[in-house]
C-alpha cells in the first residue's frame, strides 16, 4: 500500500490554490486542478506529527486535542508519521470536524520500495556526496538542492529502491566508511545507514497536504519533513517541543539492546555507548538542528525547554514559551471520593513505558507500604504500547509482593481518577510540561514528582509571584525509589500539609495554566503567520 | 511525549545470509549416482536377456526405460530446484514440521501429473500390449516421484539410504525383469524392472516418512509460497534438466533417429552418450568432496565475518580466501577429471568395439567424453552461483546450454556423420565458459551483493 493510501483520486483537490508555479513543478501546471479546488478549501494549519495524536494517548496528543477543539474557526490538516508501515493505527481521539484532511504514513517496515523508473543521473549522486562530506560540519546548506532533485513534487522522486539496493549508494555508503569508520563493523554501518535512510527517503516522498502554515510539534522525523515541506512550498513553519525530542532519543538509543554496542578502541574499558549509538544520537540531534534552523518560530512549554534549544542551536529570537494550559474549573468541580480510614490512595497516570519509569514507582511504593499499611497504588494509563515493559512491571511488583495493593488499570478518564486519589506521582526521566501534574493540582491533589522538565517550576512556582502561592508538591531525585517514597510517606503522615499543597496547586493552575491563555496564544500566531506568508516567497 | 525514534528491534542477525545453500549440491550430485547406476541396470539387462528378448521387443523395453527416465527428468526438472531450496530454506528456519506435509503434496502432485501425462502416452501409443501400457505408465510415475524423494532424502543428507535403495531396487528389478520376462515376455520385462524401481521409491519414501513425521498441518500453501517466491529456480531446473536430454531428443527425431515400434524413437547417439555420462564419476566425487572440505568452510567464515561485525577490510580479505580456495578446488578438478577423460578418448576405439559400437559412435563417444567433463564443469558452476543466490545467473546458463545443445546438435547433424557429437560440447563449454564469468562477476561485486542485495524488510520465511 502506499503510505496512507496517497494515490487516490481526489487527493490533490486542494493544490494549486497558493502553490506557486516555480516551486512545484509538475503540480501547479496541471490542468483541471482549479475546477476542484474550488470546491475544497485549503486547510489554514498543517500539524506535521510523530507518533502522537490521534493514534497514541499522552500530554502531546491530549495538547494537541485540546487546541484543535479550542480553535474551531482554523482548517487543520494532520500529516501523522507512525514507526512502522502498513495499516492505518486505531484511532484513540475523535477528530473534530475542523480537522479537514488526516494522512498516517509509516517509516520502517512496510512493503519493499518499488523498483525505479529512470535511475538517478550521475550529478546527483556527486552531490549527494557532496552533501556528506559537509554535512560533520553541520553545513546542511546543499539541502534545498538535493531536495529539488529527490522530490521535484510530492508523490515523485525515487522510491528509495537505488538507495537501498542501487550501486551508485553502495559507492557511497562504502566510501563514506573507509574514510570515517574503516575499524568499525561494516554490517552494522550498513545497517545503521540504511535504517536512517530509508524513513528519510520515505518522507521525501511524502505528500504533504497543502496548508497557508505548517506547524510540527516535535524535530525528529517530523521536523525535517516540516523543513523539507517549508522549503519547498514556501510557506512559513512552527516547530512546537514539550520534550526535548534529541534528549530523549539519546535515553532510547543509551538503552536500546539492538544497536552493537562497539567500542572506538577494541578491549578497552572505555565506557560509553559506542560507536553506533553515537551516530544514531548524533542523527537526531542533526535532525532537530536542522528543525531549528528553519522553523519561523520555536516554541516550546517551560523555560528549561527553551534553554535546550539555545543549546543546541536556536536562534533566542525565534524561541517562546507558552505554557500548558487546562481547563482548571473542570478539575477543580470534580468532589473528592474520600479514604477509608487509613487508607492512602497513591496514583501514578500516565503511560506504562520505560520513560516514565514505572518500575521506580512501583519500588517506591513498595518502600511506602513497609511505612503506611494501608497504601494502595494505582497505575492508570495505556498497557498497549510496550507490553514488555508491562510485564516486566507487572513481574517486579509481585517480586516485591505489593501485587495485591497495585492495580494496572489501563486507560481511564482522568476526571474520574483524581477524585480517587490521595497523592499523585510522578517517576519520569523525562518530561516537558506534564499535563497530569497540571490536572492533578486543578483536582487539588499534591504532586510528588521527579525533578525533570518543568516539574520543579510546576509544583514551587516560576516568577516570585508563583513562588509565593506556596509549593503544590515535593519534588524528588530521578530513579530514586527511597526519596520518592520518602515524599510519600511525609504527605501520607501530613493531611494538612496535603491540603495545604492542594489548595496552592489549584491557585496556581488557575493562574498560570489556563486553558484559555494558551489557545489565545496559538490563535495569534496562527493568524500572524498564515498572513504573513501569502504571497510572499520562501 | 510525541516521537517514534526508531522503535524497531532489527538484529542484524545470521538468519539474513545463507545457511541453505549446500542443498543445491547434494541435489544435483546425489541425483546423478543413481541416475548412472539405473543405466548399469539398463545395460546388464539387454547384456543377461540377449537370448531371451529379441531384438526390436528389446528396443521397445528400452525405448520404455530411457524414455521414463529422460522425460520424467525434464517434468520434475523444475520442481526439483524449487523444492531444494524450499526444504534448505525450512530446514534452515528448523520448521522441520513443514518436510512431511511438503513431501506428500509434492509426491501428490507429482503421481498425478504423470499419471496424466504417462497415461496419455503409453495409453495412446500403438504397438504395446495392456501389461506394457500399464507397466510404462507406472514406471513413469514410479521415476518421476523418486527424483523428488531423492531431493527429500538430500535434505536428510541420508545418502546411505538412497545408496542402499537403489542397489536393492536394481537388483529386484534385474531379477524380476528376468524371471517375469521369462515367462510373461516384453511385458514381463517391464513389469519386473517396475517392481524394483517401484520398490526403489518406496524404501525412500518409508524413510522420508520415518525421517520427517507429519505434523498434521496442511503444509501445501509453504510450498506454493516457495514456487511464487524462486520461479527463476523453476526455470533453471527446468531448462539444465531439458538441456540435459534435448541433444538426444534432436537426434531421435532427425533422420539419423530411427523409430522403435510407432512412438518409440532412438538413434545411435545414445550409447556412447550414456557411457560419457559415466565418465564424469570422478568429477562429481572430487567435486562433492572438495567442496564440502575446503570451499564451504571459507564460505561460512566469510558469512561469518559479515555477520559477527568485521570490518570490510576483513570482509574483503575472507572473500579473497574464498575465491582463491574455489579456484584451486576447480585446478585439481581439472587435474583430476582430465587425466580420465583423456585416457577414455585414447581407448574410445576398444570400448566401442567391446559395446558392438560402429566407427561413427567412435567419434561421437570421444566428443561426448568431452561434452561431460565440461557438462560437469557447467554443472558446478550453476551450483556455485546458486551458493551466491545467483538464481538468475543460473537461468541463463541453463537456458543457454539448452539453446545451445539443440541448436548445435541440430548443425552438426546438417553437416554430416563426421560432425556427429559436436554440439553437446561446444553446448557445454558455452554453458561453462557463461557460468564462469558470472561467477567471476559475482565474486567481483560480492561485498555489494551480501550487503545492498538483502531484502530491507525482515524474511518471513516458512513460518510467518
Amino acid at each position: 500500500m502506499s503510505p496512507g493510501g496517497a494515490k487516490r483520486p481526489g487527493r490533490d483537490a486542494e493544490s494549486s490554490t497558493f502553490k506557486r508555479a516555480d516551486q512545484s513543478p509538475g503540480g501547479a501546471k496541471r490542468p483541471g486542478r482549479d475546477a476542484e479546488s474550488s470546491t475544497f478549501k485549503r486547510p489554514d494549519v498543517c500539524l506535521i506529527l510523530e507518533g502522537t495524536y490521534p493514534y497514541v494517548t499522552g500530554g502531546v496528543s491530549a495538547w494537541i486535542h485540546q487546541l484543535l477543539t479550542a480553535l474551531p474557526g482554523i482548517r487543520f490538516a494532520i500529516f501523522h508519521i507512525s514507526a512502522t508501515a502498513g495499516e492505518e493505527p486505531e484511532r484513540r481521539y475523535r477528530l473534530p470536524p475542523n480537522v479537514v484532511r488526516l494522512v498516517n504514513v509509516g517509516i520502517h517496515g512496510g512493503d519493499e520500495p518499488p523498483a525505479p523508473g529512470d535511475p538517478l543521473p550521475a550529478a546527483v549522486w556527486e552531490r549527494v556526496r557532496a552533501f556528506h562530506d559537509r554535512s560533520p560540519k553541520d553545513d546542511l546548506s546543499g539541502l534545498g538542492e538535493l531536495l529539488e532533485h529527490f522530490s521535484p513534487a510530492p508523490g515523485r522522486g525515487p522510491s528509495g529502491h537505488e538507495f537501498l539496493y542501487g550501486k551508485p549508494a553502495w559507492q557511497i555508503v562504502r566510501a563514506l566508511y573507509e574514510e570515517r569508520a574503516p575499524e568499525m563493523s561494516f554490517v552494522d554501518y550498513f545497517w545503521t545507514w540504511r535504517f536512517t535512510h530509508l524513513p528519510i527517503i520515505r518522507l521525501l516522498r511524502a505528500e504533504v497536504p497543502e496548508a497557508a502554515v505548517y506547524h510540527t510539534v516535535s524535530t525528529g522525523w517530523a521536523g525535517l519533513l516540516a523543513t523539507m515541506t517549508r522549503a519547498r512550498t514556501g510557506r512559513p513553519m512552527l516547530l512546537t517541543e514539550h520534550g526535548i525530542y534529541a534528549r530523549e532519543r539519546r535515553i532510547e538509543i543509551d538503552q536500546a539492546e539492538w544497536i552493537y554496542v562497539q567500542r572506538q578502541v577494541p578491549m578497552s574499558l572505555q565506557l560509553g555507548p559506542g560507536f553506533f549509538k553515537d551516530l544514531w544520537a548524533r542523527l537526531f540531534n542533526r535532525l532537530s538542528r536542522l528543525t531549528y534552523a528553519h522553523a519561523d518560530l520555536i516554541t516550546t512549554i517551560f523555560e528549561g525547554n527553551r534553554q535546550a534549544q539555545l543549546l543546541d542551536g536556536a536562534d533566542p529570537a525565534k524561541t517562546l514559551v507558552i505554557p500548558n494550559g487546562i481547563d482548571a474549573e473542570r478539575f477543580a468541580r470534580l468532589a473528592p471520593v474520600p479514604a477509608a480510614p487509613g487508607e492512602l490512595r497513591v496514583g501514578f497516570v500516565g503511560r506504562v513505558v520505560p520513560i516514565k519509569d514505572v518500575k521506580t514507582f512501583i519500588r517506591a511504593f513498595k518502600i511506602v507500604t513497609e511505612a503506611v499499611p494501608g497504601a494502595r497504588a494505582a497505575l492508570v494509563g495505556p498497557l498497549d504500547e510496550d507490553a514488555d515493559y508491562v510485564a516486566e512491571c507487572r513481574t517486579l511488583a509481585a517480586t516485591l509482593g505489593v501485587e495485591g495493593r497495585l492495580t494496572f488499570t489501563g486507560s481511564a478518564e482522568v476526571a474520574e481518577v483524581y477524585p480517587q486519589l490521595d497523592v499523585l506521582v510522578l517517576t519520569s526521566l523525562s518530561e516537558g510540561l506534564p499535563l497530569v501534574i497540571l490536572e492533578a493540582a486543578a483536582a487539588g491533589l499534591p504532586v510528588v514528582a521527579s525533578d525533570v522538565g518543568a516539574c520543579r517550576e510546576l509544583l514551587d512556582g516560576r516568577s516570585r509571584e508563583d513562588r509565593a502561592l506556596g509549593p503544590s508538591g515535593l519534588i524528588t531525585g530521578l530513579a530514586d525509589p527511597a526519596a520518592t517514597a520518602a515524599a510519600i510517606v511525609t504527605l501520607a503522615r501530613d493531611p494538612g500539609l496535603r491540603q495545604e499543597m492542594g489548595r496552592a496547586g489549584q491557585a496556581r493552575v488557575r493562574r498560570y495554566y489556563s486553558e484559555a491563555d494558551l489557545v489565545e496564544s496559538y490563535r495569534a500566531i496562527y493568524s500572524r503567520f498564515i498572513g504573513a506568508g501569502r504571497g510572499e516567497g520562501a | 511525549m510525541a516521537g517514534i525514534g526508531f522503535r524497531l528491534k532489527r538484529l542484524i542477525a545470521e538468519e539474513s545470509y545463507g545457511g541453505w545453500l549446500r542443498a543445491h549440491l547434494y541435489g544435483a550430485v546425489v541425483s546423478s549416482g543413481p541416475w548412472l547406476l539405473s543405466v548399469f541396470t539398463l545395460a546388464a539387462l539387454a547384456l543377461l536377456s540377449r537370448e531371451t528378448l529379441r531384438s526390436p521387443a528389446l528396443e521397445i523395453f528400452r525405448s520404455t526405460v530411457i524414455y521414463c527416465y529422460t522425460f520424467s527428468l525434464i517434468t520434475t526438472g523444475g520442481v526439483q530446484m524449487v523444492v531444494t531450496r524450499h526444504l534448505a530454506d525450512a530446514l534452515y528456519l528448523g520448521d522441520e514440521s513443514v518436510l512431511a506435509g511438503s513431501f506428500r503434496w509434492t509426491i501428490g502432485a507429482t503421481a498425478l501429473g504423470h499419471l496424466a501425462l504417462g497415461g496419455a502416452f503409453f495409453g495412446l501409443a500403438p504397438g504395446l500390449s495392456p501389461v506394457e501400457r500399464i507397466a510404462a505408465v507406472l514406471l513413469f510415475v514410479v521415476v518421476g516421484c523418486t527424483w523428488i524423494a531423492m531431493i527429500f532424502l538430500g535434505a536428510a543428507q541420508d545418502y546411505a539410504s538412497v545408496i542402499l535403495a537403489f542397489f536393492v531396487g536394481n537388483a529386484v528389478s534385474l531379477a524380476g525383469a528376468l524371471l517375469l520376462g521369462g515367462s510373461g515376455g516384453p511385458g514381463g520385462y517391464l513389469a519386473g524392472f517396475v517392481l524394483g524401481q517401484a520398490a526403489i521409491f518406496f524404501v525412500l519414501a518409508a524413510r522420508i516418512e520415518r525421517e520427517f513425521p507429519a505434523a498434521g498441518r496442511p503444509e501445501g500453501r509453504f510450498l506454493l509460497r516457495s514456487f511464487r517466491r524462486y520461479p527463476d529456480l523453476v526455470a533453471a531446473g527446468l531448462f539444465y534438466n531439458a538441456a540435459i536430454a534435448v541433444d538426444r531428443i534432436v537426434f531421435w527425431i532427425s533422420p539419423a533417429g530411427f523409430g522403435v515400434g510407432s512412438w518409440f524413437y532412438a538413434s545411435r547417439y545414445d550409447a556412447p552418450l550414456f557411457l560419457a555420462y559415466v565418465s564424469v564419476v570422478p568429477s562429481l566425487a572430487f567435486f562433492l568432496v572438495s567442496i564440502e572440505t575446503g570451499f564451504y568452510d571459507r564460505y561460512r567464515q566469510y558469512y561469518g565475518v559479515v555477520t559477527k561485525h568485521g570490518t570490510l577490510r576483513q570482509v574483503l580479505e575472507a572473500k579473497r580466501v574464498m575465491a582463491l580456495t574455489l579456484r584451486d578446488s576447480l585446478g585439481r578438478l581439472l587435474l583430476v577429471q582430465g587425466p580420465v577423460t583423456l585416457s577414455l578418448m585414447i581407448g574410445a576405439p576398444w570400448t566401442a568395439a567391446a559395446m558392438g559400437m560402429g566407427r561413427i559412435q567412435v567419434g561421437i563417444l570421444r566428443a561426448a567424453l568431452v561434452g561431460a567433463a565440461l557438462h560437469a564443469l557447467a554443472l558446478f558452476g550453476i551450483i556455485v552461483l546458486l551458493y551466491f543466490d545467483r538464481r538468475r545467473a543460473a537461468v541463463e546458463v541453463a537456458l543457454l546450454f539448452l539453446a545451445g545443445n539443440a541448436g548445435l546438435t541440430a548443425v552438426t547433424l546438417w553437416l554430416g556423420p563426421g560432425f556427429y557429437g559436436f554440439g553437446y560440447p561446444v553446448a557445454a563449454l558455452c554453458a561453462c565458459a557463461w557460468a564462469y564469468r558470472r561467477l567471476e562477476a559475482t565474486f567481483e561485486n560480492l561485498e555489494y551483493l551480501t550487503f545492498a542485495s538483502q531484502p530491507m524488510s525482515p524474511d518471513p520465511g516458512l513460518a510467518a
